[in-house]
């Protein structure tokens, strides 16, 4: 892997509202963000203006540095060495501005400007092999030699970018990172620019930041969405623009005019715009359904929509004694439920009890951590299945009627990473969260006519009692229940909250035989 | 946030003052030339000249004269002057009045002929208007104020005589004033004859100031104001109708005065410096004129005291800018 | 139909030897109710033909040849005060850029009343109610509140709503749009163009939309006419232009377009063979003109 990066984060001092003694509030400018490339990828970061892609892409080349997070660079963490270390970081990735006119030196011929980059990076150490060099990288993009001796004002904005490119491929770097270099081209320029791109990909790998998603089509494998400073969603390109996950990426799309006539294009976005505010829930003043919610995961999102402003939360529990002391510190928002999720008619009791619920989250689960083969007998597989799938799909049914009569609502269901992926060391569980994830795709087939979301919810290892026993990073259960409740808020289905559920999600996407068999070294015992 | 600001500035303001007090208190002490020898009559005994020495605090170290000042300072006494054997605060509060008068005349002065400059260069772009106007800023720029001022006094005073030359009010004028703000006072009390004599004896003196003043000004407001003509909303004004004046005038100008307000301030130490020369030269009785003799005759005290006067005077005006910078860009209101 | 605007062969150029030329007999015409679509890429004299009929042409130009109509009367220079119209009232004009497009010293309220009370000769008070039912018209909430406001406090796309709200502020016959949403992100460009079509519809204004992306163009326009190096070489209507374009140049353009829904391997740059031609073409054009007007 020629590049991870793990739950990237950048905050910066607001300068503007700085004062002679205090420096100004931090402000995040992006957080959270995990991708990988491997040598000779491509990936497209994508975003609005606002969304934070410039700094992004000025952090990953160390131009800035990361306020959290990890930013692996041929293995090596880069996130934090001082400038006088990234030497050898500094000639393996390159930046190509926007810009080229002002990157480019004005006083510098053409020649000067790529030579003195071949000698900084001691690729020549003559100046004549230099201009020689500097010819030849000229060839490559597509100039005639004889601009060897121009000054940059003298190009066009094409030709001023063709000139940047060979700047940046002359040491020869792993990666470069283009930040719009396209967008104030015309289209004829655009498309040989992009070409040139193309041709080049296979020398190195390329990180493309730009807001315009169809140029990220033709150059692209990979796509990374970015919205307010947060990854909304990443993917194989082939995959992202065909079906798209994130609500915001399709409203991206959907808002990029085609060169094709169609009057009913315009009003479309009216009435599909009005729709969309509608179909979002808030959190405020929802009510709300949770099953397992005296430990781990379930604490947290109770505390959590608490804090949202739910406007009552059922709590429910297979032992609701420990949840005294909540409920009487929370007076008349949270009501205990008595239940266990195999019991038939425990479920029908609590339904009948809670007719105003309009989220309901499937949180309770199991986890017997025995393998498949090597288990003692069925009794941990059959008590899993029990759990985790016919009990959350038992839940889902007797609640599908209440969320139709209260507006449609939203089902949170909390599956794991491992419904993607076996681990053998907790096979039967993995099973199970398998069959919870092809229910919840079919539930939500099923109940998008009466307008309920469904979210599937697959985080990696989460510092939970359930997961007591594994050593490794663990998300804090609170960032999964916020993360879940955005998802609500903002009409997203799949949810991979934190690094290592991002981590694993883009590996699948990327090559998920290599997943597997990483996978595959966790046996039992 | 804007009052925040504010108090902010006049915060940052007495350390300021503070260290000019400082540089100025060491800087006399470290000049050349004895205060006490140009006041003794000759043949004065080395006891006088000890008793003198006592009388004003000169035999004590440096750190305790500069203690004892201070002290007097934070208490409104800025010490006695040794020349005039008078208080140096009372003898400042005399003499600033009429330095005022003169610095906001010109000020005005300076900025209403560099508004107009501007304005018409700008409006008759490319034509010979503009090339008039580009000699004559060269020109006033080239001559300082004190060659103005003999100029204009060689001129307007003795050729052609038609304004008076020395003073601040004819004194055959029966004028008794509470103040010391003549002009104001004048206008106040519809003394038109004496307001009419106080322009005549500012006008020389104050268009020798305000002539390089409006030049240097003038440059930098169109130079903005050319930036400014090249602004998208002064296209959008020009499709909406507007004709070239009007568009400069009340789409191109407030901007452009922007950055013009911000030179303005640093002007306005050259001004107050320009008043010493301007002042002496004219017989004009405002602070200038008695720097010079304050400087003539090595008087400590009064020295300190007038330089500690001109910070003053340079940080409210700074202030006064920064305020009125907030006025005009909206930008910086409300924060 | 009528036609609001008719361009006929006209030549425009800077008035040096050789003259520069920028617009080789363009031709354009825009109809009543139409908003007409001129696409081309930079240097390819749209924006000229705006200046010319707004009357705002660089220093030196003049006009060679051809004829502009504006609602029937001729107009034959290029100078402003000769336009047999308003500019302001009757022919208005929304930019490319709003960030920069308004004042930043002024407020809206301003910045929107001084041409109702100038060419509607309203008191400033009728004038603000008025600005207030326009604001509301380009779907700003609390219009009365963001009349109070300067430019740095609104969003590029707030701000461009209210250039648009003063572009048909005193019902124009005419407004000319300058890539009006060329620096707004893609979903802010969406609203506003549907904004900009409902407002057209429902002032019955004739409209030129110039722009440089055949999308956007695409979706908006009744018309369209490609420009390339100061001629206008096709003009259809939209729906036939996008499904079958005559000319190369149009062709050529819309396969260089990258499209999110095709694979990148389809995208293909203007060939090197067709950018000689059309250079050839217009070259020997200019030696035709240099021997007409300097002989």
């Amino acid at each position: 892997m020629l590049l991870q990066v793990r739950d990237l984060s950048l905050s910066l001092r607001d300068t503007e509202n700085s004062w002679f003694w205090s420096r100004g509030e931090h402000v995040n400018i992006f957080n959270g963000i995990n991708f990988d490339i491997d040598l000779g990828q491509s990936l497209g970061i994508v975003g609005e203006s606002g969304s934070g892609k410039t700094s992004l892409a000025k952090t990953i080349t160390r131009l800035y540095q990361p306020s959290r997070g990890s930013l692996l660079f041929d293995g090596v963490d880069i996130s934090s060495l001082r400038e006088n270390e990234l030497g050898s970081f500094r000639s393996k990735v390159q930046f190509i501005f926007q810009d080229a006119l002002s990157a480019l030196n004005p006083r510098q011929t053409i020649a000067q400007i790529i030579s003195n980059t071949l000698m900084n990076f001691s690729i020549e150490t003559s100046k004549s092999a230099a201009l020689t060099h500097a010819g030849e990288l000229l060839d490559r993009v597509g100039l005639p030699r004889s601009y060897l001796s121009r000054y940059p004002h003298q190009l066009s904005g094409g030709q001023r970018q063709r000139v940047g490119i060979a700047r940046a491929i002359a040491p020869k770097p792993k990666l470069i990172v283009a930040d719009e270099i396209v967008s104030g081209l015309d289209v004829s320029t655009q498309a040989q620019i992009l070409a040139l791109l193309r041709e080049l990909r296979e020398d190195g790998s390329l990180i493309f930041i730009s807001h315009d998603l169809s140029v990220v089509r033709v150059l692209c494998d990979h796509v990374l969405v970015l919205r307010e400073g947060k990854q909304e969603e990443l993917g194989k390109t082939v995959e992202l623009f065909d079906n798209p996950q994130s609500r915001y990426t399709r409203d991206l799309l959907a808002a990029i005019p085609l060169p094709e006539y169609d009057p009913t294009w315009l009003d479309r976005e009216v009435e599909r715009k009005t729709r969309d505010t509608e179909e979002c829930m808030k959190i405020q003043g929802a009510v709300v359904f949770v099953t397992g919610s005296n430990r781990g995961i379930g604490a947290a999102f109770v505390q959590n929509l608490i804090s949202r402003g739910a406007s009552k939360i059922y709590i429910a529990a297979r032992d609701t004694s420990k949840l005294q002391n909540l409920v009487s510190e929370n007076a008349g928002k949270l009501v205990p439920v008595e239940l266990d999720i195999t019991n038939d008619q425990q479920i029908a009791r609590a339904v009948a009890g809670a007719s105003d619920v309009n989220l309901l989250i499937n949180n309770a689960g199991v986890n017997g951590n025995s393998a498949l083969i090597s288990a003692n007998d069925l009794a941990s597989a059959r008590d899993e299945l029990d759990v985790n799938y016919f009990g959350t799909l038992a839940m889902c049914r007797a609640f599908a009627p209440v969320l139709k009569k209260n507006g449609g609502g939203a089902i949170i269901n909390i599956l794991s990473i491992l419904s993607r992926v076996n681990l053998p060391a907790c096979g039967s569980y993995c099973v199970s969260k398998s069959a919870a994830l092809s229910m919840t795709q079919g539930v939500r087939a099923e109940l998008a006519g009466q307008k309920t979301l469904v979210v599937g919810v697959m985080p990696g290892a989460v510092d939970t009692d359930m997961a007591k026993s594994f050593e490794g990073p663990k998300e804090n259960p609170n960032d999964v229940a916020n993360a879940s409740l955005d998802a609500v808020e903002q009409g997203t289905e799949d949810v991979y909250p934190g690094g290592m559920a991002q981590g694993v999600s883009q590996g699948l996407a990327g090559d998920p035989k290599a997943v597997e068999k990483e996978f595959a070294a966790y046996l039992p015992g | 946030m804007f009052g925040r600001y504010l108090m902010l500035r006049l915060l940052l303001a007495i350390p300021t003052i503070f260290c000019v007090a400082v540089i100025v208190f060491v800087l006399m002490r470290i000049v050349p030339g004895d205060p006490i020898s140009m006041m003794i009559p000759p043949g004065a005994s080395p006891d006088d000249i000890e008793n003198l020495r006592e009388i004003y605090g000169l035999n004590k170290p440096v750190l305790d004269q500069f203690l004892i000042w201070l002290n007097g300072i934070a208490e409104g006494d800025l010490g006695r002057s040794i020349s005039l054997k008078l208080g140096v605060g009372q003898l400042i509060l005399n003499r600033l009045p009429a330095t005022l008068e003169l610095v906001i005349l010109s000020m005005g002065i300076a900025i209403f002929l560099a508004v107009t400059a501007s304005v018409a260069a700008i409006r008759y772009k490319d034509t010979l208007v503009e090339r008039v106007l580009d000699t004559f800023t060269g020109v006033a720029q080239a001559i300082p104020d004190f060659l103005w001022s003999l100029l204009l006094l060689l001129f307007f005073g003795v050729i052609l005589p038609l304004f008076p030359i020395t003073g601040r009010l004819d004194p055959s004028l029966s004028f008794d004033p509470i103040t010391n703000f003549y002009f104001f006072e004048a206008i106040f009390t519809f003394r038109l004859d004496v307001v009419w004599d106080l322009l005549a004896h500012l006008a020389l003196p104050s268009f020798a100031l305000a002539f390089p003043l409006a030049a240097s000004l003038s440059r930098v407001l169109r130079g903005s104001l050319s930036e400014a003509m090249s602004q998208d909303y002064i296209t959008l004004a020009q499709v909406k109708g507007y004709s070239r004046l009007e568009v400069i005038t009340k789409f191109a100008l407030r901007n452009a005065l922007i950055p013009t307000i911000t030179l303005s301030g640093v002007q306005f130490a050259f001004l107050i410096g320009g008043t010493v020369l301007v002042e002496y030269i004219f017989s004009y009785p405002g602070l200038g004129n008695l720097a010079i003799s304050a400087v003539v005759q090595r008087d400590l005290p009064l020295i300190q005291g007038l330089i500690l006067t001109f910070a003053v005077m340079f940080v409210i005006t700074n202030l006064l800018i920064d305020l009125s910078y907030a006025l005009i860009n909206p930008r910086l209101r409300g924060r | 139909m009528k036609n609001i605007l008719e361009i006929r062969d006209l030549i425009v150029g800077i008035d040096s030897i050789p003259p520069t030329w920028i617009l080789r007999e363009a031709n354009l015409s825009i109809g009543e109710g139409q908003i007409v679509g001129l696409v081309g890429e930079s240097g390819a004299g749209k924006t000229m033909v705006s200046r010319v009929i707004l009357g705002f042409t660089p220093e030196g130009s003049r006009v060679f040849g051809g004829e502009i109509h504006f609602c029937g009367s001729k107009i034959s220079d290029l100078n402003r005060d000769s336009r047999p119209f308003l500019l302001g009232k009757e022919v208005t004009y929304i930019p490319q850029n709003p960030m920069t497009a308004l004042n930043p010293v002024q407020r809206i309220n301003d910045q929107m009343t001084d041409v109702l009370i100038r060419y509607l000769q309203l008191k400033p008070r009728d004038a603000t109610k008025r600005a207030v039912s326009l604001l509301s018209e380009v779907q700003i909430h609390d219009p009365e509140k963001v009349l109070k406001l300067y430019p740095h406090q609104l969003s590029g796309g707030m701000r461009q709503r209210v250039l648009i709200a003063i572009a048909f502020a005193c019902n124009p016959s005419l407004v000319i749009a300058d890539e009006p949403t060329t620096a707004l992100d893609v979903t802010v460009q969406k609203e506003i163009l549907g904004l900009i079509k409902r407002m057209q519809s429902s002032h019955g204004t004739s409209m030129l939309f110039i722009s440089h992306d055949l999308g956007v163009v695409s979706k908006i326009c009744d018309v369209v006419n490609v420009m390339y190096g100061g001629q206008v070489l096709e003009t259809q209507e939209a729906d036939a232009l996008f499904s079958a374009p005559s000319h190369v140049y149009t062709k050529a353009l819309l396969s260089a377009t990258p499209r999110y829904d095709r694979p990148g391997d389809l995208l293909e740059p203007v060939s090197d063979r067709l950018v000689t031609e059309m250079g050839k073409t217009i070259l020997s054009w200019d030696k035709r003109a240099e021997a007409c007007f300097y002989k």
